[in-house]
């Protein structure tokens, strides 16, 4: 039987589905019905929307391969939320209009901006150790 | 009555979450009245729900109408989506998961008032 995961992944695990389905059905009505008005914005939502749903299903999935596109996931958001936030404050008028990581992901309650790191958190939280204990060694 | 209705759910769902918040902080069993409070916030979310889909089939379109067609769903599976993962144990981090989903739920609410002024 399935060994049931702990308290703060199942609740990783919610976040991350809702800000996926949240970002991908968003992106994907305004790709559907005005894409040409802000192709960028946009195709950039519908990207960190990817990226969401990978960072949940390996998240939820256990193995190291699993562990290590998470942490890929996660990074590529981090890096993401960072790097648009910023340019969004910096040159408003780059993006034509709002995605998900514009102004640091305040249009989703800034959730975009907190939750990378608390995946990357659980993720090297979890590690197993690489050594034997030291009073093991002596 | 729409727009009420739906600025009641987003305070209401507001509520729920501190309310459960509270609970994940407290680290008690999930009060029987909290279950209840989900089931009268679903009804209302379930009726502004079927009021929406009403108005959007008589041709009463907002602004943008696929994504707040999308807004109307995802308001009325999001509690018992989130609930389904949280029904049976009453742990802290039950109430932690319950919380998310009463903010996302008020998140969406307030969406939907937003495009329905625009």
């Amino acid at each position: 039987m399935r060994e049931p995961r702990p308290g703060p992944l199942r609740a990783l695990l919610v976040a991350y589905r809702i800000l996926a389905v949240a970002a991908l059905a968003r992106s994907g009505a305004q790709l559907a019905t005005r894409a040409s008005a802000a192709p960028l914005a946009y195709g950039l939502s519908a990207f960190a929307g990817a990226v969401y749903l990978t960072a949940a299903i390996a998240l939820a999935a256990q193995g190291p391969a699993a562990r290590r596109v998470a942490l890929v996931a996660c990074s590529t958001e981090l890096a993401g939320v960072l790097g648009v936030g910023t340019l969004s404050l910096a040159i408003p008028d780059a993006f034509g209009d709002q995605s998900v990581w514009s102004q640091f992901g305040a249009g989703y309650g800034f959730a975009p901006l907190v939750l990378p790191p608390l995946g990357l958190w659980w993720l090297t939280s979890t590690l197993a150790p690489r050594w034997p204990s030291s009073d093991r060694c002596g | 009555m729409r727009a009420s209705l739906a600025l009641t759910a987003a305070i209401y769902a507001a509520g729920l979450a501190a309310w459960s918040g509270w609970c994940a902080v407290a680290d008690a069993g999930r009060p029987r009245v909290l279950s209840g409070a989900l089931v009268v916030l679903e009804c209302a979310l379930v009726l502004h729900g079927a009021l929406g889909a009403v108005a959007l089939i008589a041709g009463s379109v907002p602004a943008e109408p696929a994504v707040y067609g999308g807004y109307l769903v995802a308001s009325v599976v999001l509690i018992p989506a989130v609930a389904a993962g949280a029904a049976d144990r009453g742990s802290r981090w039950d109430h932690v998961i319950l919380a998310i989903g009463c903010v996302a739920t008020a998140a969406v609410a307030l969406r939907m008032l937003a495009i329905a002024d625009a």
